[in-house]
């Protein structure tokens, strides 16, 4: 026992002695010394002179993206990434994370000084954000974006502007979509017609018409197999799940900041929250909500849908969403055309005043930040790549593919010349170019290319999607859109950041479960917030509203 | 004397086989839904009679050419790790079962103490990446070399050994190297078997250090090449990713994805069973004389 | 005199301390060095100054998550299930290993070796997506009850019963793999004592209670105490379980302390600091409970651990 204790005292004293050896031994723990924005290296010859090739110098460019792992099995037989490496004399380092662990490389990668000099990160509301910045771990963008007018047109939309910090541009956002309208489509509800029409529902528009329509898939057996074996709406998120009851309160679907009582509060803390979460108890009680909703795990829904277990669904009517649920539905109905089946309508039901919404988010999704080790020389031709990667000669590209090989064009008009598969199909350009994998998301997600009403769009979604898209989006861009202050969203302030605490969805899912009154659960959550620091950010948000003019 | 089967051995018996049936009862799911194709699985409540036969989810699995190098990353991790684990183990074990060895107690004392505190993820991946050993099989073997948890078991086990044994092999020249591994080691051979077997499936399910230290996929070890594929492609549920991505996220089934997976992990487990099942049951050898 | 000793000694042991070495080098260099990060916990980390520049704030990061009150609903429930652990799933795998050497025919007592460790070879999502097929609204039990009369349950998000869940579950996985140790505990045991003692005129209970017991008792105490120092660390495997089979209807009950600090830095991000405290204050803990089961197990008349 004396030995024990002896021992103890002696491995605490070498633990103490381990940490003050590492403290003076600076050098291995301190990795991020050199991590100020103006160091430049690099070759002394090749140097200056705009005149020369200014791709003269050969450069290694190291990338970590979402899911890079995928983008070079063969180097040496992808066409399309030999193209870009020899029009920029670079070679692209693949440095592997992926959807399911990128979070966790990012975190040590920062914090021993091996961020690569390209990362994909999606921290913009984050306080690892503005740390990062603080403390020199990512590089600002060059301040004269005159050489690259594709970057500039994306750091000024609005909804980039007030990323800045210092007056600097610390990013580049990764776009999704190009215009306001084509937002529309991202919540949406995707109901079985066939049950509509076997139950004689009319097209759902009030609350009443949703909650019955919703209620009757589940008890009124409209599958008619004479078993209880429906479900009336799932979601492919439990996110999504809870905008179906926007009508009462649309902020609710995008998780906004409103204007109530002349100051901005989180909508959580807005007294239409009553009606909202009233409702969405009468939803579950009724049978109208899937029972087992809070344990449903991500994506799932879609499968549920699918195999002809419910009879809406909410999630996305966008092409990749709409496409992901043809997939889902092919796989288990063999003879009913998915397009047949379905109606889209808006998510929600109308609210008081008649107003029925769309969606409104930012319009990118996702950074791309910039290694505080990358030399102003090894910026410059990252830009350059970037902004060739924003332009219309990038964006044919990435659509068609190479010219002379998968197409060729006349004029306006486009020929597609690619090779079949098997199936007597085109093969998928990422097939045949696996670096699409990393350029076709890298500076952008391109999603308004699925948006064009062009030929190519077609054969990429196939008819009955394309036109679905088509169909929905003409009637949801007559839709109003929810009233949101994005500058107010995503304002930084320290307590507004330590806010992200609260989970909102979570205890909207305890609230609907639970068995007492409702708006009274809510109200006591809400109050519980206070001790999260909900007053606080309201005081600071309210305060930089008022310094930054940000007042809508 | 052959003892006659008794009432309380036919309640043992029942009692033993309801917990066997328990136990695979789910396995047998498992199995027919990893070769099943999602219709024929819809149709029925409860996927019980297979009435479909489906590759594809192996397929998925097994196809693209990173997967073979996963299989053959686990198999030298195993087993260079099985063996570093089991000797380092065992030996350090032995010298500490050893309460006459000077500054055995502080070593104890020092053993225990890390393996209550830890100082964290910077520091440890720190450590790795100036030993050089960043996207090397030695990150996956070397940081795991010793369980605190087993090294215990083991110092236990080592106790119960009589000592007249080790002296009289002393008495006949031995030095303490031949006797543990030629006199100890085959007394307590049931709880090595054991050990062993824990530090092998603990080798083979290793993912966490791999996904923090190997930088090229082509080292992934198969257990986190499967878990990123099925992690990767069930839960996205943003919209925003590549075209790529959702190709392939719409071929898949998940149910059957999952499944497959299970089996690919365990079927090589099971096949190491058999050797290491011998050791577990024996009895002790002749000549040890135990309290 | 005692210097002349002790050197006699060490020499003595020569060939221990060449046994033990890379033991103590894989100590040292992987479980030693890497200690300096406990600093962390009273420091606010800086990503350019790293851990050892970073500034000094004392107990902040303490008092930051103790202010919450999440915080204390994590540890009362860490606490909880892992005493439950103890109490309910501890026990399972001795009695079984004990029955399992009751069993004649060595075929069958292979047999049921190796079955009941399938389970433990299943992740924790693949068994709570057999769980919900079990449990969920359109499941085995609800269909059972509903053909029974009853009204359908939906166990999966009632706080009362899911750390009922949580134990059964548990044991079902791990039940047989923990049999394993057990049962090479008693393969060591002479089997010349079991024939004295039925020549003796034992029944088998009693050779049970005076031979076996007693030939496992050492290994039941030893296991016993690292589970009791591993308690605050999610009570054995807690994490990927609980991470994999909650939900937010019954955090209340279930929420621990590894899971809640998963979702409090993916919502707020980074805090080194933070994690670091509380992991600080896990060990701590851990390190009174060791000790404490360790003192109780000598007075009981086994070796402790240390």
């Amino acid at each position: 026992m004396i030995n024990g204790k002896k021992g103890l005292l002696f491995m605490l004293s070498i633990a103490l002695f381990a940490s003050i050896l590492a403290a003076c031994s600076g050098g291995a723990n301190s990795p991020n010394e050199n991590a100020s924005p103006a160091a430049p290296s690099g070759g002394s010859e090749a140097s200056g002179s705009a005149s020369e090739d200014p791709f003269a110098e050969h450069m290694d460019i190291s990338i970590s993206h979402y899911n890079i792992g995928q983008a070079f099995p063969d180097r040496k037989s992808d066409g399309l990434l030999k193209m870009i490496e020899d029009k920029f004399n670079v070679t692209f380092v693949d440095r592997v994370v992926s959807y399911s662990d990128y979070v966790e490389k990012y975190r040590i990668w920062s914090t021993s000084g091996e961020l690569p000099d390209v990362i994909s990160h999606d921290i913009i509301n984050n306080s690892t954000y503005y740390s990062w910045i603080e403390q020199g771990i990512v590089r600002a963008l060059p301040s004269d974006l005159g050489a690259y007018p594709n970057i500039r047109k994306v750091m000024e939309l609005e909804d980039v502007k007030g990323f800045q910090v210092d007056g600097k541009y610390y990013m580049i956002p990764r776009l999704t979509y190009n215009s306001n309208e084509q937002k529309a489509l991202e919540r949406a509800l995707i109901v079985r017609k066939d049950w509509m029409e076997a139950l004689s529902l009319p097209e759902p528009v009030t609350y009443e018409d949703y909650a019955n329509m919703l209620a009757a898939f589940a008890k009124k057996d409209p599958n008619g197999n004479q078993k209880d074996d429906t479900i009336g709406l799932t979601a492919r998120t439990n996110n999504m799940l809870m905008a179906v009851g926007s009508g009462s309160f649309p902020n609710v679907a995008n998780s906004s900041w409103v204007k109530e009582d002349g100051q901005y509060i989180p909508f959580y803390a807005s007294k239409r929250m009553d009606e909202y979460v009233t409702r969405m108890r009468e939803l579950y009680t009724s049978g109208a909500i899937d029972p087992d909703f809070a344990i449903v795990q991500t994506n799932e829904g879609i499968e549920k849908f699918g195999q002809g277990r419910a009879g809406a669904i909410a999630m996305q009517a966008t092409p990749s969403g709409l496409k992901l649920l043809e997939t889902a539905w092919n796989k288990y109905n063999k003879n009913a055309a998915f397009k047949d089946s379905i109606r889209i309508y808006p998510i929600s039901w109308e609210t008081d005043d008649g107003s029925r919404y769309s969606f409104e988010m930012l319009s990118f999704w996702s950074e791309t930040y910039f290694s505080a080790n990358v030399s102003d020389k090894k910026m410059e031709r990252i830009m350059r790549i970037y902004d060739y990667l924003l332009s219309d000669e990038y964006m044919t590209t990435n659509l068609y593919g190479l010219e002379g090989k998968d197409y060729t064009k006349e004029g306006d008009k486009y020929t597609i010349a690619r090779e079949k598969g098997e199936d007597g199909n085109y093969k998928k350009l990422p097939e045949l170019y696996p670096s699409l994998n990393l350029f076709g998301s890298l500076a952008a997600w391109y999603k308004w290319q699925e948006y064009e009403q062009s030929e190519i769009a077609k054969i990429n979604l196939g008819e009955p999607v394309y036109h679905l898209v088509q169909e929905t989006l003409a009637e949801f861009v007559k839709l109003d859109v929810i009233p949101t202050n994005l500058n107010v969203d995503y304002l930084y302030t320290e307590a507004k950041t330590k806010l992200s605490a609260v989970n909102p969805t979570e205890d909207l899912i305890k609230v609907i479960l639970g068995k007492d009154d409702p708006v009274e659960m809510w109200r006591n959550i809400v109050k519980g917030y206070d001790n999260k620091g909900l007053q606080q950010a309201i005081k600071e948000v309210n305060e930089a509203v008022q310094a930054q003019g940000l007042d809508q | 004397m052959k003892q006659r089967s008794t009432v309380a051995d036919y309640f043992i018996h029942a009692f033993l086989m309801l917990l066997a049936v328990i136990s695979i009862s789910p396995f047998y799911n498992v199995i027919i839904t990893s070769f099943a194709d999602p219709a024929a699985v819809n149709e029925q409540s409860f996927y019980l009679i297979p009435t479909s036969f489906d590759l594809s989810s192996y397929e998925m699995l097994l196809k693209g050419s990173y997967i073979g190098y996963s299989v053959m990353n686990s198999l030298i991790v195993t087993f260079a790790g099985t063996l570093v684990n089991m000797l380092v183990t065992t030996c350090g074990a032995y010298a500490l079962s050893k309460k006459g060895m000077p500054g055995r107690g502080v070593m104890m004392s020092g053993i225990i103490f890390t393996m209550l505190f830890s100082g964290g993820l910077i520091p440890f991946y720190l450590t790795i990446k100036n030993l050089h050993m960043i996207n090397t099989y030695s990150a996956m073997i070397l940081p795991v070399a010793v369980s605190t948890f087993f090294l215990i078991v083991m110092i236990s086990q080592f106790r119960t050994i009589p000592r007249d044994l080790e002296e009289s092999a002393k008495i006949d020249g031995a030095n303490d190297i031949y006797i543990l591994f030629r006199i100890v080691i085959p007394i307590v051979k049931p709880t090595m078997a054991a050990i062993t077997l824990f530090y092998t499936v603990a080798r083979w399910n290793e993912w966490y250090y791999a996904m923090l230290f190997m930088t090229e996929t082509k080292m992934y070890p198969m257990q986190l090449f499967l878990r990123n594929m099925l992690l990767d492609v069930t839960k996205m549920a943003r919209d925003d990713m590549g075209a790529a991505m959702v190709a392939q996220l719409s071929q898949i089934y998940p149910d059957g994805l999952k499944m497959a997976s299970v089996v690919l992990t365990m079927t090589p487990i099971m096949l190491v069973y058999p050797f290491l099942q011998k050791h577990f049951a024996a009895g002790v050898t002749l000549g040890a004389v135990k309290e | 005199m005692k210097k002349g000793g002790l050197l006699r000694r060490m020499v003595e042991y020569k060939y221990f301390y060449l046994l033990v070495a890379p033991m103590l080098v894989y100590f040292i260099v992987f479980e030693y060095v890497p200690l300096y990060g406990l600093m962390l916990a009273f420091k606010e980390f800086n990503f350019a100054k790293g851990i050892t520049g970073s500034e000094w704030i004392g107990l902040a990061n303490f008092e930051e998550i103790f202010r919450l009150d999440d915080f204390w609903v994590a540890f009362r429930n860490t606490v909880i299930i892992a005493f439950g652990r103890l109490i309910f799933e501890f026990p399972v795998p001795i009695i079984i290993a004990m029955l399992l050497n009751e069993v004649r025919k060595a075929r069958m007592k292979k047999f049921y070796q190796v079955v009941y460790t399938f389970p433990h070879f299943l992740s924790w999502v693949i068994i709570g997506g057999i769980l919900i097929n079990f449990l969920g609204t359109f499941g085995v039990l609800n269909q059972l009850l509903e053909l029974l009369g009853f009204e359908k349950v939906n166990l999966l998000v009632d706080p009362d019963s899911f750390r009922a869940l949580i134990f059964g579950s548990s044991l079902w996985r791990d039940m047989g793999w923990g049999t394993i140790i057990y049962l090479a505990a008693i393969a060591g045991i002479n089997p010349a004592l079991y024939e004295a003692a039925s020549i003796d005129g034992a029944n088998r209970l009693k050779q049970i209670l005076h031979i076996t017991w007693p030939g496992i008792a050492g290994t039941v105490a030893v296991l016993f105490i690292l589970n009791v120092g591993a308690m605050m660390s999610s009570g054995g495997g807690g994490f990927d379980q609980i991470f994999n089979l909650y939900n937010p209807a019954v955090y209340e009950k279930a929420d621990i302390l590894d899971t809640y600090v998963y979702r409090r830095t993916f919502a707020v991000g980074e805090s080194f600091g933070t994690s670091t405290a509380v992991g600080l204050l896990k060990s701590v803990i851990n390190f009174a409970l060791l000790y404490t089961a360790n003192r109780a197990a000598k007075r009981l008349g086994q070796e402790g651990i240390f």
